[in-house]
């Protein structure tokens, strides 16, 4: 094993080049004609321990990857090949390097959008984190060039939101709707809450929600945008959660974490009882010597501009236009993103809930000796889940994923019920006793819903929203924790996280909180909400009013 | 106060001081230890009315790309550059815009589309946040061009661009704080389904 291996990258220009002179020769050496194996035709795929995990560096354990070779090769259970020919993907970013010779191919004509200059061209010479996420869903394969993207076939949008850190809310409002009719899947790398602080830091205003709404009622022709989300990269301090996120929070995204190349937590992976599922996305790796960074590897802005070597990684790739170095649930997200070009191509009918339902049904369970690991209680003829805080159902699982599409029937209506209790009550200050409602919903009168997704709207005056842990309970037993006993911290001058004793910016009042930890089981029976306040002593509060909501459809 | 008086008026922290007390300053029983904000304003964001605060340290300079910081120099030699983005940079100024007279008398004496104040959305910290000047209002009812232009009138309002929301359109309200007063103003009318102030919004890639 070595950490990389420059063998790999004498053959990476070495392969490339032959590759390069014989398609433009003509000489047999096109795209297609190469195609005979899904392991070459790309130089740096045999570094591309995400999609093919061979152990092949240090921090990289064999089979801890996306399982994605038996989509290619149409192995699946897929008809054929499938690579997203057809899917477009837009990637909400920084910008997107339309020209860069492993995505170009790829590229949807007249399909991005600058909102800098407001033109279709979102190429930044400076910004490179979007055309890092583009490389992980797309890079062409069987070009002789670089990496190979999940969806090697699938097309491109890129929508620089983030050129600026300050976009406006209205252009929010547009990178979720922009193209809605065409784009398949919208990835976002991104967040609108800042990582790491504990925080749960509100919306401004309505329209990103209004984006997500429009893009899921009217998008791809009514069946719904698959909108991908970042988890989050605040685990490190261990004081974030996802569900302080709103995004993340949101029912409609598929909130996305972090493993490294063994498929355990990435260090920087926020928990939550929102995260759907989770992918590789890197992490730093210690090795004689120190420490070195093994991110998925993807395609970066040409030349000596981009995170390569921006991110100071000392043995990335000599050529520029590709990095290592990229890390994050930013590049989680985008293989994912990648997923479900795959699913997308394999069954274009999917609604959003049924892409979400085979996510879910299809992760394989990583990392099966941490201790959070359990299983819901399926309602009857439902499928078992295995569900954990720090990766929801699991690693995604192309190949799974695939091969379960291609034979789905798609769910019918969804179905909304919702309670509220409104029975103000002291939270005891200092005491891991805390209180505990409950609210009943009776499987004749409310109906028993087979469960897709719980929110809860809760209102608490408490000084203090970092001193409160909440955890919800379904009747089944199966308990969604949705807010830890924190710290909320803050930057310093000096850009160190200090801890805010005694005070968060921002309390629950209200916040809503999701959950998938649920799916699949009945909604009908007793669900109990316990509070406490397990933080010190001194800020006091109480428990206002509590909404349960549960998605879901008819049994 | 008649809305149309804003309209002679420059932005700075005088008008911003108005609108405060138009909009009324909220009791700050519940501020938290480290609070650094006294002042606050109440906005609806769409789904439910939300307290936003001046950040009193801090203010949004439009012209990113002038090198001449001499007026903000004039009030706050020690002003600090914390933030440059592509639309407007933040300052970090010496004294509290709230205890700072010369630096409420300097700033309406200038060119008031320069400077804006910084908002957050608690009274103790958080992610900056600053007006464009427009609000976003989606009506009960669609109207005709007409109808909206007389509309927008009546309020001083400037007509923007239709969004792609159904019966949803952009107005320039003005500088300053007026996007949150006339927000406001128009919210409480119920002739709308909403009015929020379009803002500038930090993001952060993961």
């Amino acid at each position: 094993m070595k950490l990389i291996s420059e063998q790999n990258k004498r053959s990476a220009q070495w392969l490339g080049g032959i590759l390069l002179l014989a398609a433009i020769s003509g000489c047999g050496g096109s795209e297609e004609s190469a195609s005979t194996s899904v392991t070459t035709g790309d130089p740096l795929y045999v570094d591309q321990w995400h999609l093919k995990n061979t152990a092949q560096f240090v921090g990289a354990r064999s089979g801890e990857d996306i399982n994605v070779e038996p989509v290619w090769a149409g192995t699946a259970g897929n008809n054929g090949a499938v690579k997203g020919q057809g899917v477009l993907v837009a990637v909400v970013d920084d910008g997107l390097q339309l020209a860069h010779e492993d995505l170009v191919a790829n590229v949807a004509v007249n399909k991005s959008w600058d909102y800098a200059d407001r033109d279709t061209d979102p190429t930044s010479t400076l910004l490179y984190h979007g055309t890092n996420v583009a490389g992980l869903i797309a890079a062409r394969d069987l070009n002789g060039l670089g990496v190979r993207g999940v969806a090697p076939r699938a097309s491109l949008a890129g929508y620089n939101l983030l050129s600026d850190d300050y976009p406006l809310t209205t252009d929010i409002y547009d990178a979720l709707t922009r193209n809605h009719i065409e784009v398949d899947v919208s990835n976002n790398s991104w967040g609108l809450a800042i990582d790491e602080l504990g925080e749960a830091e509100p919306p401004t205003d309505n329209l990103w929600h209004l984006g997500i709404e429009e893009g899921i009622s009217s998008g791809r022709d009514g069946k719904g945008i698959i909108y991908v989300w970042s988890a989050g990269n605040g685990g490190s301090d261990g004081q974030d959660n996802s569900n302080y996120d709103y995004q993340t929070n949101n029912r409609h995204v598929i909130s996305v974490c972090a493993v490294d190349g063994r498929g355990r937590q990435a260090d920087y992976s926020e928990p939550g009882a929102n995260i759907w599922l989770c992918a590789p996305g890197g992490d730093d790796v210690f090795v004689s010597g120190g420490w070195t960074r093994l991110g998925p590897p993807t395609t970066d802005l040409k030349g000596s501009a981009g995170g390569n070597p921006a991110t100071g990684l000392a043995d990335d790739y000599t050529d520029q236009s590709y990095t290592r170095g990229f890390v994050g649930t930013s590049a989680s997200a985008p293989i994912v993103s990648g997923v479900v070009a795959l699913v997308l191509e394999a069954n274009p009918n999917l609604g959003w809930r049924d892409v979400r339902l085979i996510l879910a049904e299809t992760a394989r369970k990583n990392d099966a000796v941490d201790s959070d690991w359990s299983v819901t209680s399926p309602a009857s003829g439902q499928p078992q889940y295995n569900i954990n805080h720090k990766y929801g159902f699991g690693v995604v699982d192309a190949a799974a994923a695939v091969g379960k599409a291609s034979g789905w029937s798609n769910v019918g209506d969804q179905v909304i019920v919702e309670k509220t209790v409104s029975t103000a009550t002291s939270i005891p200050d200092n005491s891991s006793i805390g209180i505990q409602q409950s609210i009943n919903l009776d499987a004749v009168a409310d109906g028993n819903l087979i469960v897709e997704y719980v929110e809860l709207d809760f209102s608490s005056d408490h000084q203090y929203s970092g001193d409160l842990e909440i955890i919800l309970t379904a009747p089944s037993g199966t308990k969604s924790v949705l807010a830890e006993t924190h710290d909320c911290l803050y930057l310093d001058n000096f850009g160190n996280l200090q801890t805010r004793f005694g005070s968060c910016f921002y309390d629950y009042n209200p916040w809503t909180f999701g959950s998938g930890r649920h799916l699949g089981e009945g909604s009908a029976g007793t669900w109990r909400l316990n509070v406490a306040d397990k933080g010190n002593a001194g800020a006091y509060g109480q428990l206002q009013s509590w909404t349960l909501r549960i998605y879901g459809r008819t049994q | 106060m008649m809305l149309r008086e804003f309209k002679i008026a420059l932005l700075g922290v005088g008008l911003l001081m108005s609108g405060l007390l138009h909009a009324g300053v909220e009791s700050q029983a519940g501020a938290m230890a480290e609070s650094v904000s006294q002042q606050s304003m109440r906005y609806f964001d769409g789904r439910r009315w939300r307290t936003v605060w001046i950040n009193p340290q801090e203010l949004a300079e439009f012209a990113v790309d002038d090198e001449n910081d001499s007026l903000l120099r004039s009030v706050s030699p020690g002003a600090k550059l914390v933030q440059q983005g592509r639309k407007f940079r933040i300052w970090k100024i010496d004294q509290a815009i709230s205890t700072a007279p010369a630096v409420t008398r300097s700033l309406n004496s200038a060119d008031g589309s320069r400077f804006a104040p910084v908002f957050q959305l608690s009274a103790s910290g958080g992610s900056p946040m600053v007006l464009t000047g427009n609000i976003i209002v989606r009506f009960k009812h669609d109207r005709d061009q007409q109808q909206l232009l007389d509309w927008a009138q009546q309020l001083g309002l400037q007509l923007k661009q239709k969004m792609s929301i159904p019966a949803t359109y952009l107005f320039f309200a003005g500088q300053g704080t007026l996007a949150l007063e006339k927000a406001e103003l128009i919210q409480e009318g119920g002739e709308v389904k909403f009015a929020v102030p379009e803002w500038w919004r930090q993001a952060y890639k993961r």
